[in-house]
């Protein structure tokens, strides 16, 4: 058996997503915004602004960090038990990213997904939210 | 010349008088002659009182006396004779008893002393001269003619021898009374002359003073005559300005009635105009109050439909609550949808992480999955139905949000239409009100042409009055002309005789067209 992905989506894209980046999913409480403790953060805005989901009760995807959980907001997340096989990026390509947030690409429906490294992009929201 | 009167004024006033009226009264004459005979009864009565002294002193005879209270007896019936004819108006007879007794009374004398040959028959000339001067023309003629048979009588007789005086007187006696007679005769002589000197002496004053008012009276008519041309000539020029006038007076009431003619015609013309615009304005009457019937009519339409449309706002506010209420209601079920959404939601987000935990329980979880699968499943197609609901929901509250505007507009209409219906309502008020005043005033403007018609009756029948008031002033103004025409005439007749009188002479006072002795065309006065 291999390891569990989960596909979320935003307003316009689909994303993949390894179950071991993610420690709950809940929904995003009303009080969210106010807790200091949590990051909410637009996943579809995050890469595309307008990626806008105008849907009011989204899902969030709990990644924490050590000082805070950021909370990547979705519409909607299922659960992958048996994904496609990754396609990796090339290692020089991979090389030069500036920031490691993907690690490849996943088929899906005849259609590539990214599959997303979460904890990098919290980590790098959190320190450029700082 | 009226006749004298038998007066007793003072004798010089009598004498101018008199003598004034020498030629044309036998009243002035006997007045002359009783004085004269007054003279001779005077004088015979002193003459004969000398010589009744004288004879019955013995100078004279005294036989003498008989004769000379005769002769006095005589003159004093020859004066009281003369009187009492002239106190009887028979101043002729006065007259010729006063000369013949004069006349006899010399003849007397003569008779008495000493006949034709001595100096007494001279005597017999003073009644003939006192005829001559004082009587009628003739009168002393005869009077002559008298006293000469009387001197021929005497002096046939004598030359017969039967002549014997009846007193025989001496020379003496003769030289005594010739003196006496001479006195008697000079002083009857004397008073005859002053008296006919006084009387031409006064007759003469009377000539120059009748004169001097004839020369007065002929200045005046002088004057008149003069005022007479100038009156004729402002006569003539006042009759041609009147003919003149006359003759405008004729054109301008000839034009006057031919202008009232015309006027007459335009004021029928006129009354014509008047009865149509009656008829038309009785037309407009009935026009108007048919207009305010269907007014009426529409008016009771305006009401009814501002009723409906009142009725019509009313069920359209209720449609309006209705609506919203049930938009409430949809709300209410989209909340609940909301909720069920929001539950499947978490039971898709339970279901997800109970698959999660299944999957990680490997084999021991799979009917977990398996159940994880349905209730998610559950909850996905309980989200669907929910969108769908909620889909539904809001196509319904959308519609009912339609249906409520809709509502809200159509009562915004319905008020419009109230609105406009309560202007229209007063605008058939105002139609009203301007139609009756419209009826109002076409009965006003009838009554007032019907008046029109009856004044403008009443004018052509004041206009023939005047055309024919006219009509006489034109025949007033040609009499009028002919009248000045004749004025004219008139006044040229008056200037041609006023000038004739310059020319040739004034009239005399008679106004008989004689020429007078005083003419002034005769170089003398």
């Amino acid at each position: 058996m291999g390891e569990l992905h989960l596909l979320v989506r935003t307003a316009r894209r689909r994303y993949a997503i390894r179950r071991d980046d993610v420690f709950g999913i809940h929904a995003l409480p009303a009080d969210a915004t106010s807790d200091p403790a949590l990051l909410p953060i637009d996943l579809g805005t995050l890469f595309d602004p307008g990626d806008r989901s105008e849907q009011v009760r989204q899902h969030g995807l709990f990644v924490p960090l050590r000082r805070k959980q950021v909370v990547f907001l979705v519409a909607q997340i299922d659960l992958v038990e048996q994904p496609p096989p990754l396609i990796l990026l090339p290692p020089l390509l991979q090389a030069q990213l500036a920031q490691p947030w993907t690690l490849g690409v996943m088929m899906f429906d005849d259609e590539p997904v990214i599959q997303l490294d979460l904890r990098a992009i919290a980590r790098s929201v959190l320190a450029d939210n700082r | 010349m009226a006749t004298t009167e038998f007066d007793l004024r003072s004798p010089s006033s009598r004498n101018a008088t008199v003598v004034a009226a020498l030629q044309g009264s036998d009243g002035d004459r006997s007045v002359i002659m009783l004085r004269f005979a007054l003279i001779l009864a005077a004088t015979s009565l002193v003459a004969g009182f000398i010589l009744s002294l004288l004879s019955s002193s013995g100078v004279l005879p005294p036989q003498l006396t008989l004769y000379i209270v005769a002769a006095m007896v005589l003159t004093t019936i020859v004066y009281g004779g003369t009187y009492g004819l002239v106190r009887a108006r028979k101043y002729r007879v006065a007259v010729q008893f006063f000369l013949y007794g004069c006349l006899a009374y010399i003849a007397l004398l003569v008779y008495l002393f000493g006949g034709s040959s001595r100096l007494v028959p001279v005597a017999y000339v003073i009644p003939v001269m006192v005829a001559g001067l004082f009587g009628r023309s003739r009168g002393s003629v005869w009077l002559f003619v008298a006293a000469l048979l009387c001197y021929s009588v005497q002096v046939g007789a004598e030359v017969l021898g039967v002549y014997q005086p009846p007193v025989a007187l001496t020379e003496a006696n003769y030289l005594l009374l010739s003196p006496i007679i001479f006195i008697v005769a000079g002083g009857l002589m004397s008073y005859l002359a002053y008296l006919w000197s006084s009387s031409t002496k006064q007759f003469l004053v009377q000539i120059g003073e009748q004169s001097e008012a004839l020369f007065g009276s002929n200045d005046k008519l002088l004057q008149k005559n003069i005022q007479q041309i100038e009156v004729g000539n402002e006569l003539s020029v006042a009759a041609t300005e009147l003919l003149a006038a006359s003759h405008q007076q004729a054109s301008g009431a000839t034009e006057q009635a031919s202008a009232v003619s015309q006027i007459s015609t335009t004021i029928e013309e006129l009354g014509a105009t008047a009865r149509q615009i009656a008829i038309s304005a009785e037309q407009v009457a009935q026009a108007a109050q048919q207009t305010l019937e269907n007014l009426g009519e529409g008016q009771g339409a305006v009401d009814s439909s501002i009723q409906a449309m009142e009725r019509i706002r009313g069920r359209m506010r209720d449609v309006t609550q209705r609506v919203l209420s049930l938009g409430e209601r949809s709300q209410q079920i989209g909340e609940i949808i909301d909720l069920i959404n929001d539950l499947s939601d978490e039971t898709h987000l339970l279901a997800l992480n109970a698959a999660i935990e299944a999957a990680g329980a490997g084999e021991h979880g799979r009917r977990f999955a398996v159940v994880a699968a349905e209730v998610k499943s559950l909850a996905n197609r309980a989200l669907a139905a929910a969108k769908e609901v909620k889909g539904v929901i809001a196509e319904i509250q959308q519609a009912t949000s339609s249906a409520v505007l809709a509502a809200e507009e159509g009562v915004k209409e319905v008020e419009r239409g109230v609105e406009q219906s309560h202007n229209a309502g007063q605008v058939m008020d105002s139609i009203v009100m301007v139609a009756e005043r419209t009826a109002q005033s076409a009965s006003e403007i009838s009554l007032a042409t019907a008046q029109q018609q009856s004044a403008s009756e009443q004018v052509v029948e004041t206009m023939r009055e005047v055309a024919e008031v006219a009509r006489q002033t034109a025949a007033g103004a040609r009499q009028m002309s002919e009248s000045a025409q004749m004025l004219s005439a008139i006044a040229e007749r008056l200037h041609g005789i006023t000038g004739v009188s310059i020319e040739g002479g004034f009239n005399n006072s008679y106004g008989n067209g004689e020429r007078g002795p005083f003419s002034m065309s005769n170089g003398r006065y």
